[in-house]
């Protein structure tokens, strides 16, 4: 596991007990509850890829599985993730950037403080719930 | 005999609470200004940076902590503080 992720694996499993870790890429998978009014679902799994840079580096974006989307068939913000070694997977380019595209990412050396991988998980689902917004 | 309950002024979303010193869940702090559980509740540091508090964060507010929903995701957004 990366170094700075162990660091942080207790909280991440302390807020979402069925995180885990798997490999070929390095990510993090946790279950997500999402309102199905608008999603087709109200459960999915969403799996955040660890860059190797991290924690200077934030992640990149987020997956969830190629069948998730909104019930009433709005496209969905993703690709497909094929490409980043996830068959069966879409992709949402999810960054922590300001209004310029200038990274606001700010981790710290405390895994508990600054950005960290549950603050990044917080913003996706609170991403989710505002219907992608 | 008297009990002395040492209290702490926080700002949540912009307004003040006066609470009782004691370990709070981020849950409680959320309630107590009306959010919801997926809003990303966020505390200030001295730095600018910002600590994520989850639903089940345990902390314990100091004085003058400001907590926030934080929405600065996604292309063309930007840092929105409340």
């Amino acid at each position: 596991m990366h170094p700075r992720l162990e660091e942080e694996w207790d909280d991440i499993v302390g807020e979402y007990p069925d995180a885990r870790h798997e490999m070929s890429p390095e990510r993090v998978v946790v279950t997500l509850e999402v309102a199905l009014d608008p999603y087709n679902q109200a459960l999915t799994p969403a799996a955040v890829l660890v860059p190797p840079g991290y924690r200077s580096t934030g992640p990149d974006g987020f997956l969830v599985p190629s069948g998730f989307g909104f019930s009433n068939g709005d496209a969905f913000p993703a690709s497909d993730a094929t490409g980043l070694g996830m068959a069966g997977w879409q992709a949402v380019s999810f960054h922590m950037i300001d209004a310029n595209g200038a990274s606001t990412w700010r981790p710290t050396a405390d895994p508990r403080r600054g950005d960290n991988m549950i603050g990044y998980l917080q913003s996706i689902e609170s991403f989710i719930a505002r219907r992608c917004n | 005999m008297s009990t002395i309950i040492t209290t702490v002024e926080v700002f949540i979303e912009g307004q003040s609470f006066t609470l009782e010193s004691r370990e709070y869940k981020g849950a409680e702090l959320r309630e107590l200004a009306g959010l919801h559980n997926k809003d990303k509740l966020v505390r200030e540091e001295p730095d600018g940076s910002e600590t994520a508090i989850p639903p089940g964060r345990k902390i314990v507010p100091v004085e003058g902590d400001n907590f926030y929903v934080s929405i600065r995701f996604r292309r063309g957004w930007r840092c929105t503080r409340g």
